[in-house]
């Protein structure tokens, strides 16, 4: 594919200057307004009291050595966080925020106290928040990947079916159905569906922290484990679909109208090509470059959407966990998940960018 | 001349207005959205004008909601078949009646409270703020009383108390007028008067074939049955609640198990055997196992009559084992037995005496049993306020009493935790919604439409400039954004506006990555108009480029952001409710946070409280999405087949 | 040579739309010999393009063939099933090259792919072989043999179209439909277009039905010509007797309206008035608000055809008495 290697290069590029861009606002609104100071102070504290711990433990102490030795290591820590210079001045947030934005750009983030973030993997505290991160991050894109891959093969079901019986019945249905669907926040559908099938009808879990375990030991027993994934990933998956299943039918049908009424495709039925040919080559293949770009480039964007829908659930991914580090003030955790969700999400676009590539030839010669 | 142009052009703009509302009427979503947009322009309406100033920070706290039951479903479930006590909150500020006599003033207040469904309500408390009344210098203050009559004639006296001031804590100056306040709890309550009471209109005593003949002992087996009614009405009934029950059904039985009293005969014997084997003083033995006989003999008696002793005969009959075992001890004392076996005497004595001790308290040799059930019917609350010596007492007294019970329904929506009316924060929350929408998406769509024509209508640098900033930002996410400053946000501001400009924050960000989509739309739409042959004709004629912008551009662009401006308010309505739930909360009173204090309390089984604020955003969203559609069918009419 | 290659016998395709039935074929009827080439010439809406839709079924709702019949190669095909016309008549019997303007090229495939796709679809082929074919044919209306790889946006206007033309020629249909084949493209163009067409009328034997509102690209390659006017046709017969003799008062007007190379100058004549509205068209004879020689009964009756010459046929009051 010419032309097609220089286009993502230049996408590369951007996304990549993007990031660090952000990287760098994010650590510029955080040590400007005092945010990571606190974060800095906290930890700073944290170090010290564990050291005067030991301490004590070892011996013979005087509470006078113990009061120096705070005083002292705190100096040396806080010059360590460059929170002050050697001579005791303080270094101005503007300076202190470049060492941040370099270890955030190398994913260095320390760790965490917080019981309740760490029982998310579920771990003990303290933990590595990279680590914690890690841990959590597959979970979500699971929910999120399966979900779309659903939907999308549900409304490239029924999409054509709806689109060639424009104003019968099932077409006003489903117009009605995407309207209303996306009006309805997936979180507030999430709730819903716990009410119902949760605690009403008893058929899943309440709380699906449960299936944490479950995954962590799937290979144990692998037939098993999965039955019980199912029992505890349904109702997110099946509250995703349906909502994601809103746009994607939208999207799809006003695509295909578009496509169908097009002269091409009038052209290929007067050639004799056969129905089934004509929808696959004339209508859906066209049709899926833009609706792939438009759309897919929400499934980047559906984490989003199930980040907060995750918590509500309580389903042990990213939403979960953003939710016990703002519960518990965790703020460390909060800067690595912003740093972290966005690199996700650039990457994420930049994969479907080459995929839009690959599909749309047009896109080619730009 | 100029003057008509400009009367002609606001008629024109308003005869146009007035064929786009028309044309959106003619649609059936249009129907729709228009009626939910006045619906809910409404009840914003309505929530500013009633609302009062310090709602929004005083909402938050639960001794706003105090008076309301907690987490209890709305009341219209009674017509759909799910009964629930009523909720009363009754004020009075002038008495029912007055009684006046030579030492005493009284005032009356009197409630009428019918309790018709088979389930109590929640809680019962009086409020009381009274005025210090004084005569001659000397302060005055009243005494509060308050009885319930029952539908079944018991009068319960619930409370009786001084309204001393000071009880708050408070070091305040007194004068005559200023008002105390007071209010009654579970701690004041005469729970023994009521039990009393209780016993005495149902009869619930221990029959004396149960109790036996002796009066102290029938005292004794009665107190038990009090107490055991009492630990009931404290663990079941909140204490408080005792007032709405009666006793359907009891059974004072008497417990005729043997077990222990047959460990016991086998310790006397065994204690038998062991003295007679012992070498100490004979007459002294003798009278040891003549003790030891007795008291076996006692327990013996009991085992054999005990289908039809009566507790007062069983516990003199444990009695007298006790005493002759206390004899033994003394006897072995004399008698100088070995110490292993005088403790095993004392430990058998010590262990009968808790015997007694335990049956005469507790109920474990009398067993009540009763059922206590809801007393259905017609109850009246007095609250008496007297004041003592005062001469010349006031006609009109400046008092204000609340008489309050929290029954299993409230208001049109019910209640969430903290007792808070779920109608309520819908209400106010509608403006606070709407004016967040608005302000983003106009704020969104000005700047959007400022940048977009700007970037069409001269090109070049800035063109490239608003495009590659465009495309920047549409490639970053908003929602991590959002969170990590939202949550700066919460840290950094504080103080009385804080809410508030939490709430500027979200919109910033929101504006700030929202006017690009609007920009490029704009600009293509620029582009293409710029192309046009009036344009170009204008120009020739000399026209500036603001005039060819405002009056060539500008129009053809309003209608688009007119629909972009309708779409993107339900945006911004959304997130901020999201983010709510999320656990980044502002504090104003918005249907995110009614959602977002169901999700903190893990409460997603009580369908009032998650059903009404996310119908509100569904609504809204709704509305203004086929209120988008409409006019965007307006405009592209070949958009209507879709 | 006896049995007609296309009769086509009181045509009748209506639109049934709400604001009113659109008669935009209404009762035509003519026939075409194999080898024989028939241009279909009118003003844009006169129902030419409905025409050729008719004939290969593919009248986008919410239209439909009404009445009459088409006979090709002896078969009604009317009353053919969808499955069996797909499979016998379309692009093997009657194969269509569209307008220029129109959009007839899918935009996500290669031009090769595209014509591969009808030998793969109608004779089996597999792609390697069918993109054999796509290169003779690209070679055939002069396009490099190469560009089989190129997708429809890498090619100019005139190349579109000649790719156009090729797929139309691929399975050597004996009756290609050729809908205003040069419109929209350059003069240049439209002569190698044309002289492609006569090659193809020469050596091919294939019969071309030219559609168009240029008389003077339909001179250059019919045989016969028809002239539709209002959904019916008004004048029908060989070319040259019409071109050198037409009776019809529209034929006569639409011949005057072309100005000449040569001879001498004169004022350019057009005519007055707008095409007929065809839910409505006017009673009689539909062009009489526009004739210069209508007579009361025109204004009633609808003229029928009658033959004025050999093979000549007109329908107007003036040749009927």
């Amino acid at each position: 594919m010419p032309g097609a290697g220089s286009v993502i290069l230049r996408r590369g590029l951007i996304l990549l200057v993007t990031f660090v861009i952000i990287v760098i606002v994010v650590a510029a609104i955080v040590e400007g307004t005092g945010y990571s100071k606190d974060i800095y102070e906290a930890m700073i504290r944290e170090i010290v009291n564990g050291e005067v711990m030991a301490l004590r433990r070892g011996g013979n102490i005087t509470e006078v050595f113990i009061e120096q030795y705070k005083k002292n290591r705190t100096h040396q820590l806080r010059v360590e966080f460059e929170l002050i210079d050697e001579n005791g001045n303080e270094i101005p947030p503007y300076r202190r925020m470049w060492s941040l934005v370099y270890r955030s750009l190398l994913f260095n983030f320390t760790k965490t106290d917080k019981v309740g973030v760490a029982n998310v993997v579920p771990t003990v505290a303290p933990a590595d928040v990279a680590s914690i991160i890690a841990a959590v991050l597959p979970r979500t894109i699971l929910v999120v990947t399966v979900g779309e891959v659903i939907a999308i093969a549900i409304a490239l079901l029924i999409g054509p079916r709806v689109a060639y019986r424009h104003g019968s019945l099932a077409d006003r249905f489903t117009v009605a159905y995407a309207a209303i669907i996306t009006a309805v926040p997936l979180w507030w559908l999430a709730m819903i569906f716990i009410q119902v099938f949760s605690y009403n009808l008893g058929w899943f879990p309440r709380d699906l922290r449960g299936v944490a375990t479950v995954l962590n030991e799937f290979w144990n027993n692998p037939l098993n484990n999965f039955v019980e994934i199912l029992r505890y990933i349904t109702m997110p998956i099946t509250a995703f679909v349906i909502w994601s299943l809103g746009s994607w039918l939208y999207g799809l049908r006003a695509m295909l109208l578009r496509v169908i009424r097009e002269d091409y495709v009038m052209a290929a039925k007067a050639r004799g090509i056969p129905e089934k040919l004509v929808t696959r080559r004339y209508v859906l293949r066209v049709s899926l470059a833009p609706v792939i770009t438009s759309v897919i480039l929400a499934l980047a964007g559906s984490i989003g959407g199930m980040i907060i829908t995750e918590s509500v659930f309580n389903w042990p991914g990213m939403g979960t966990l953003y939710y016990a580090a703002i519960q518990e003030g965790d703020s460390m955790t909060l800067l690595a998940l912003t740093i972290v969700y966005v690199g996700v999400y650039l990457v994420a676009r930049f994969i479907l960018e080459i995929l839009y590539i690959i599909i749309d030839p047009r896109v080619r010669v730009r | 001349m100029a003057a008509s142009i400009r009367r002609s052009r606001i008629s024109r703009i308003s005869e146009s207005f007035k064929i786009a509302i028309s044309e959106i009427w003619r649609q059936t979503p249009g129907k729709a959205a228009l009626v939910l947009f006045i619906l809910l322009v409404a009840m914003a309406v309505i929530a500013v004008v009633t609302i009062t100033p310090d709602f929004l920070v005083k909402w938050e706290s639960a001794s706003y909601w105090e008076d309301n039951p907690v987490v209890v479903p709305p009341c219209w479930v009674n017509s759909l078949g799910y009964k629930t006590a009523k909720t009363a909150q009754i004020y009075f500020t002038t008495p029912s009646s007055m009684e006046v006599s030579e030492s005493e003033t009284r005032y009356i207040y009197t409630y009428n409270y019918t309790l018709d469904v088979n389930e109590a309500p929640k809680d019962l408390y009086v409020k009381a703020e009274v005025p210090l009344l004084c005569e001659e210098g000397v302060f005055k203050a009243p005494t509060m009383r308050v009885t319930v009559e029952r539908p079944d004639g018991i009068v319960v006296l619930a409370w009786d108390m001084v309204i001393e001031p000071g009880k708050t804590g408070e070091n305040v100056t007194l004068t005559c007028g200023s008002l105390l306040s007071a209010k009654t709890s579970k701690e004041t309550f005469r729970l023994a008067e009521v039990t009393s009471a209780i016993m005495d209109k149902y009869n619930i005593t221990v029959p004396p074939e149960i109790a036996g003949a002796n009066e102290t002992y029938v005292i004794t087996a009665n107190s038990i049955v009090r107490t055991t009614i009492r630990t009931e009405l404290e663990n079941k009934y909140l204490t408080i609640l005792s007032v709405f029950v009666k006793p359907i059904s009891y059974k004072i039985s008497l417990n005729r198990n043997t077990t222990i009293l047959e460990v016991f005969s086998k310790q006397i014997n065994n204690l038998k055997t062991t003295f007679l084997d012992l070498g100490i003083n004979i007459v002294l033995r003798d009278k040891i196992i003549e003790a030891l006989d007795k008291a076996a003999n006692n327990i013996t008696w009991v085992i054999n009559n005990i289908n039809t002793v009566t507790y007062t005969d069983y516990l003199i009959a444990m009695n007298n084992a006790y005493e002759n075992l206390n004899n033994v001890n003394k006897l072995a004392l004399a008698a100088s037995a070995p110490v292993d076996v005088r403790s095993s005497v004392d430990d058998l004595t010590k262990t009968l005496g808790k015997f007694i001790e335990v049956a005469t308290t507790t109920p474990s040799l009398i067993q009540p049993e009763i059922v206590f059930d809801v007393l259905q019917g017609d109850y009246r609350v007095n609250v008496t306020i007297t004041y003592y010596g005062v001469k010349k007492p006031p006609r009109a007294l400046s008092a204000k009493i609340g008489i309050i019970v929290k029954g299993g329904c409230y208001g049109i929506l019910g209640t969430a935790d903290k007792g808070v009316d779920i109608a309520t924060v819908v209400l106010y929350g509608t403006p606070i919604a709407l004016a967040i929408g608005f302000a983003t998406a106009v704020a969104s769509v000005f700047i959007g439409v400022i940048a977009g024509i700007i970037s069409g209508y001269y090109g070049g640098f800035i063109d490239e400039a608003i495009q590659r900033t465009v495309d920047v930002l549409g490639n970053i996410p908003l929602l991590p954004i959002l969170i990590i400053v939202g949550s700066v946000a919460q840290r950094t501001f504080t103080g009385e506006a804080k809410s508030l400009y939490i709430i500027l924050t979200y919109i910033g960000i929101l504006i700030i990555f929202g006017w690009g989509g609007t920009a490029i739309t704009v600009r293509a739409m620029t582009l293409s108009i710029k192309e046009e042959p009036y344009i170009e004709a204008a120009k020739a004629l000399g026209a500036s480029n603001t005039r060819i912008i405002f009056k060539h551009i500008l129009p053809q662009v309003l209608i688009y952001a007119a629909a972009v401006l309708v779409f993107n308010v339900p945006g911004a309505i959304i997130t901020e409710a999201g983010l709510s739930v999320l656990g980044l909360r502002h504090g104003w009173p918005t249907w995110g946070s009614v959602l977002s204090s169901a999700r903190a309390e893990n409460r997603f089984d009580v369908w009032w409280w998650i059903l009404p604020p996310g119908l509100m955003l569904s609504l809204t969203s709704l509305t203004f999405v086929l209120l988008g559609l409409a006019i965007e069918r307006i405009v592209e009419p070949r958009l209507r087949t879709l | 040579m006896s049995e007609p290659l296309l009769e086509v016998k009181n045509l009748k395709t209506y639109f049934y739309t709400l604001r009113g039935i659109v008669r935009a074929v209404d009762d035509v009827s003519f026939e075409l010999y194999r080898g024989e080439s028939l241009g279909l010439a009118g003003e844009s809406g006169c129902g030419k393009s409905t025409l050729a839709f008719s004939l290969i079924r593919l009248v986008p709702p919410p239209g439909k063939i009404s009445g009459g019949t088409v006979i090709f190669e002896g078969k009604d095909v009317t009353k053919m099933s969808e499955e069996e016309f797909r499979r016998e008549v379309r692009w093997r019997g009657i194969s269509m090259i569209f307008q220029g303007a129109m959009n007839v090229l899918n935009p996500v495939y290669t031009i090769g792919d595209q014509i591969a796709e009808v030998f793969m679809v109608h004779k089996g082929y597999s792609k390697r072989e069918g993109l054999e074919e796509a290169k003779k044919l690209l070679q055939l209306v002069g396009i490099e043999p190469r560009r089989v790889k190129s997708y429809p946006f890498e090619l100019s206007g005139g190349m579109k179209q000649r790719a156009v033309i090729a797929m139309a020629l691929a399975l050597s249909p004996p009756l290609v439909i050729a809908d205003e084949p040069t419109t929209a493209l350059d003069v240049v163009v439209q002569a190698q277009i044309l002289n492609l067409m006569k090659r193809l009328k020469n050596e091919l034997r294939t019969s071309i039905m030219l559609i168009s509102h240029d008389l003077s690209i339909i001179a250059e390659v019919a045989d016969k010509i028809a002239i539709m006017y209002g959904g019916k046709i008004v004048e029908y017969g060989p070319s040259d007797l019409v071109y050198n003799n037409p009776r019809h008062p529209y034929t006569r007007a639409l011949l005057n309206s072309i100005p000449r190379l040569r001879g001498e100058i004169r004022d350019l004549t057009w005519i007055p008035g707008t095409p007929p509205d065809l839910i409505a068209p006017p009673p009689g004879c539909r062009f009489h608000p526009r004739c210069p020689h209508a007579m009361e009964r025109c204004k009633k009756e609808e003229p029928p055809m009658v033959e004025v010459d050999k093979n000549h046929y007109v329908a107007c009051w003036l040749y009927t008495k």
